[in-house]
């Protein structure tokens, strides 16, 4: 119906010649291709880019040399709560959350002090993490807390966007694909720049090196 | 003024140059031809005036009457065509002849090669003298503090931004001040100051306001129609900046009334 | 929202004299524009990407067909649902029959220019449904009932004191006493009032910056995370996307990111964006039941012609608007419909009609400084000089515009006789205006001399100056 319509409008636009079977074989062929633009150039090795740039975006962050060392970590990011109670990804449940916490492994809550969820990649041009949705990783936890704690494998770290649609496969896409580079922010009110707006208010990056 | 370098290293005979005068050069200051003139026999060319010329047809154009301007342009190039360049005072008008006229003349096969080659050969004057001639002013001087005025399609069709300065800089006794929002169309945009007045002088208040922080006593520009805007501005405020086309002052005769100015009695 | 672009000179000269808004927009020049340009000359890549934007956009358009077929096979594919529609009316009826169908209430919608065009808001309220704006500046030119006046800064004709009595009039119902006027807490109104309604959410609306035909992906830009709140929260997530905003591959949005960025804000990137395929998976803990995407024509298959088709590589920046000596003078509002300043002026009359948008191409000086801005290079001065044919020709232009043009093109074809007329007339004002050397007043031309004066013709026509000197010579 409309379909159809707006198809036949855009074929008459574009007139008739477009369409040939060759036409069509360059098409695909781009689309195997997936071609790249020109990139930005990285100013300074991989890491130390992405580092200056995160920070330059308002991250905060820190360096463990090990996993088993997050969970003090995020201790010390709410020295003032006895009970923290914190919602985490499953992706990252079993590294040895303390018992006498109250942590929501489920979806995010309306009301999110602190959310831990796994990153996919840190992209350097930017200072960029990627955070895709998982059964065990979803995507609430990113947006609805008040500090968003995300954890990062150094090895991760790639330098452009173009990098990490390379290394995910497109038969798997994930459902959603955040691309984050910073806490949640608007100037809507006389231009001044307010943080956050509705996501976090605080983005604290934890990148793993081992 | 110097001898001008050889365009080219074979060719010894002087360039024979057409003057494409400009509507508002023809009405409102013919000086600013003569200075063209001036600029351009000084430079080694021999400079002729068709009398058959009239306008180069952007008003209809810019106003959505692409057929009559069409045939002004088709006159325009019956008029020029003979002359190894034709080179106006004016950025937008010598655009309409460099960009517009192949373009609108694009589909009519008897048309589109005469006019790619009278587009090869126009040159707004400033950009003729320095990028074709690679003149130096030589022996003029002017006594004043000047703010340039890039007007638009001088600037951005045919790049004009380096060439008037250069020229200037070698004018005895010229400071060059440049204006904050330097690229800032000043509001005039042919039919656009009439149709559109308060938008228009907001705009030109804006570049005065300008003009009047940068410090300069003299604005200069290459583009008439932006000067009598600027000027018919700063005359209404009663302020004493002069205005005066770019052609003018490197001519050595911007020494009568600015525009807008009454003659000394 | 309806259109109303006649009127533009009336309501232009409404916001030449308001302070506020004068003030306002000014504040663009010292920030996006100055921020655009530090961006700008901060990449010797820009020139480039600005190539390569361009050519990703035409390459898509010029196949069209190809590309939203192979996006919507990819949506389909993934379980989401693809709607065709040919017009607003069209575009409006299958999103209030699915927000019926699920038996919504409350509808929260992310930042979609597309269904402002289409008057979505407007319709589905009409249908009895709660239609919140989440995005901060949205919401508050909502909670004004007003448009917004720039297609990436919706409030820059407000102050923050028309906020603040916005805020008090309408969150005393939330618990917000008391009128305070810091941005801080006034965005932390918004966030308290909004968290509830993002999760009240029946359906979540949001547009599209880009469609990937690869993945059959959304592509949404946003510095305050409400357009994931609202795709994510709700049961049902809707895009509303114009059919120019599909390309090919993620690739190539990451070539139209950096242009993105920059050209809107000054910034290298936004705090988010995200890419969304589908409806919640097996064993996904969140995320929508259902993904519609609804694809609308709305006049750009029009576009798709001929002449206007570099118009449809748009990507929404705002940066012709914010480097537009009229916009920058007048504002959003005057243009009287969604989209402002250049891109609105070619946009408008050709969604919304000529007979509506007739002023809109003719108010420009054709500078070019869109053009020059514009990250995929659209020759927007070329499009407007287009329109102001397609007038003419047409018979739009009437009157005292036409005849005028006429007059002086049928003079302008007889050498002898115009150098005859203009001779005694520039001899006429000559004598007149000697004394003082200007004008201020002159009989049909107070449009020039209401806020100018005119300089006065120095003597004699210059090719009567000329002949004489030659013959003398």
């Amino acid at each position: 119906m409309g379909r159809d319509k707006i198809l036949q409008r855009i074929r008459s636009a574009l007139g008739e010649s477009h369409a040939s079977e060759h036409d069509r074989a360059l098409l695909d062929a781009r689309m195997d291709q997936r071609p790249s633009g020109p990139k930005v150039a990285l100013g300074a090795e991989r890491m130390s880019q992405f580092l200056t740039k995160v920070i330059a975006n308002n991250f905060t962050v820190e360096r463990l040399a090990s996993q088993q060392l997050l969970v003090s970590a995020v201790r010390a990011l709410m020295p003032d709560d006895e009970t923290p109670d914190i919602s985490v990804a499953k992706a990252i449940q079993s590294l040895g959350w303390p018992a006498d916490w109250k942590i929501n492994y489920g979806p995010g809550r309306h009301v999110e002090r602190l959310c831990v969820t796994q990153a996919l990649a840190g992209i350097a041009e930017t200072g960029s993490v990627v955070v895709a949705s998982a059964p065990d990783n979803p995507t609430t936890l990113n947006f609805l807390p008040d500090m968003h704690v995300i954890v990062l494998r150094a090895e991760d770290v790639v330098d452009h966007p173009e990098d990490v649609w390379a290394r995910m496969a497109l038969e798997n896409w994930p459902r959603a694909v955040n691309v984050i580079s910073g806490p949640s922010r608007t100037a809507d009110v006389g231009g001044i720049i307010v943080r956050p707006a509705h996501g976090p208010k605080r983005v604290h990056l934890i990148v793993i090196d081992a | 003024m110097s001898q001008p370098e050889p365009t080219s290293g074979s060719s010894t005979s002087p360039p024979r140059v057409a003057l494409f005068v400009t509507c508002l050069v023809d009405l409102f200051r013919p000086s600013v031809g003569f200075a063209a003139i001036k600029l351009l026999e000084d430079a080694g060319c021999i400079v002729e005036v068709p009398s058959q010329q009239v306008c180069c047809g952007q008003p209809a154009y810019n106003s959505g009457d692409t057929e009559a301007a069409r045939r002004i342009a088709k006159q325009v190039i019956e008029t020029f065509c003979e002359f190894d360049y034709v080179v106006g005072p004016s950025g937008s008008c010598m655009s309409m002849l460099r960009k517009d006229y192949p373009e609108m003349l694009k589909d009519d096969p008897a048309w589109s090669a005469r006019a790619d080659s009278l587009s090869q050969r126009s040159y707004e004057l400033m950009s003729f003298l320095s990028d074709v001639l690679h003149v130096r002013v030589e022996g003029i001087s002017y006594a004043g503090t000047v703010a340039y005025h890039d007007s638009c399609s001088g600037l951005r069709t045919l790049g004009i931004k380096a060439q008037p300065r250069q020229l200037l800089s070698d004018v005895a006794g010229l400071e060059l001040r440049e204006l904050q929002d330097a690229e800032t169309c000043c509001g005039f945009g042919g039919t656009f100051c009439v149709k559109y007045p308060d938008i228009s002088v907001k705009m030109v208040s804006d570049k005065v306001g300008n003009i009047d922080m940068s410090g300069a006593d003299t604005v200069i520009g290459g583009d008439l129609g932006c000067l009598l805007n600027i000027a018919g501005r700063l005359k209404r405020l009663g302020k004493t900046t002069r205005v005066f086309h770019a052609a003018e002052v490197l001519a050595g005769m911007a020494k009568g009334p600015g525009i807008g100015e009454a003659e000394k009695t | 929202m309806s259109a109303q672009p006649q009127g533009f000179q009336q309501r232009a000269a409404q916001a030449l004299s308001d302070e506020n808004l004068q003030r306002s927009i000014g504040s663009l020049k010292g920030g996006f524009v100055a921020a655009r340009a530090r961006a700008v000359s901060a990449l010797p890549e820009f020139e480039a990407m600005r190539e390569a934007g361009r050519a990703i956009k035409d390459h898509t358009l010029d196949n069209l067909d190809y590309y939203l077929t192979r996006y919507e096979a990819e949506v389909v594919r993934r379980g989401g649902h693809v709607h065709w529609a040919s017009d607003a009316q069209d575009a409006c009826r299958i999103i209030r029959d699915i927000c019926a169908r699920v038996g919504a209430k409350t509808v929260t919608k992310g930042k979609s220019m597309v269904s402002e065009e289409i008057g979505l808001n407007d319709a589905l309220e009409a249908d009895g449904l709660e239609v919140i704006e989440t995005d901060a500046g949205e919401y508050i030119v909502q909670l004004a009932k007003e448009a917004p006046s720039h297609i990436v800064m919706p409030t820059i004709h407000k102050t923050t004191s028309q906020i603040a009595s916005l805020f008090h009039e309408h969150h005393r119902q939330y618990g917000f006493e008391h009128h305070v006027e810091d941005p801080a807490e006034l965005i932390g109104q918004v966030r308290s009032v909004l968290r509830g309604k993002f999760f009240a959410a029946d359906v979540g609306i949001t547009g599209a910056n880009f469609l990937v035909a690869e993945t059959g992906s959304n592509v949404i830009v946003t510095n305050e995370g409400n357009g994931d709140l609202t795709s994510t929260l709700a049961r049902v997530h809707i895009v509303t996307a114009g059919i120019e905003k599909v390309v090919p591959t993620l690739n190539d949005t990451s070539v139209l990111l950096r242009l993105l960025a920059r050209s809107a804000l000054g910034m290298d990137v936004t705090s988010y964006v995200t890419y969304s395929t589908g409806p919640r998976r097996e064993g996904d803990l969140d995320g929508p039941e259902e993904y519609h995407v609804v694809l609308v024509d709305n006049g750009r298959t029009k576009m798709l012609e001929g002449a206007y088709r570099p118009m449809l590589r748009c990507i929404r920046c705002g940066a012709c608007m914010n480097h537009c000596p009229v916009y920058l003078s007048v504002g959003g509002h005057a243009y009287g419909w969604v989209y402002p300043g250049p891109m609105g002026a070619v946009l408008t009359p050709m969604i919304a009609g000529h007979e509506k948008a007739q002023e809109l191409p003719h108010a420009c000086t054709l500078n070019g400084r869109c053009q020059q801005v514009c990250p995929v290079k659209i020759p927007l001065p070329d499009m407007l000089r287009h329109l102001r044919h397609d007038q003419w020709e047409e018979g739009f232009i009437r009157g005292k515009a036409r005849w005028g043009i006429d007059a002086w093109a049928w003079l302008a074809t007889r050498p002898k006789l115009y150098h005859a007329v203009t001779r005694t007339l520039v001899g006429i004002g000559a004598l007149l205006g000697r004394s003082s050397g200007r004008f201020r007043r002159l009989p049909l031309a107070s449009g020039w001399t209401t806020g100018r004066d005119m300089p006065a013709p120095q003597g004699t026509t210059f090719h009567a100056a000329w002949a004489k000197s030659k013959k003398q010579g």
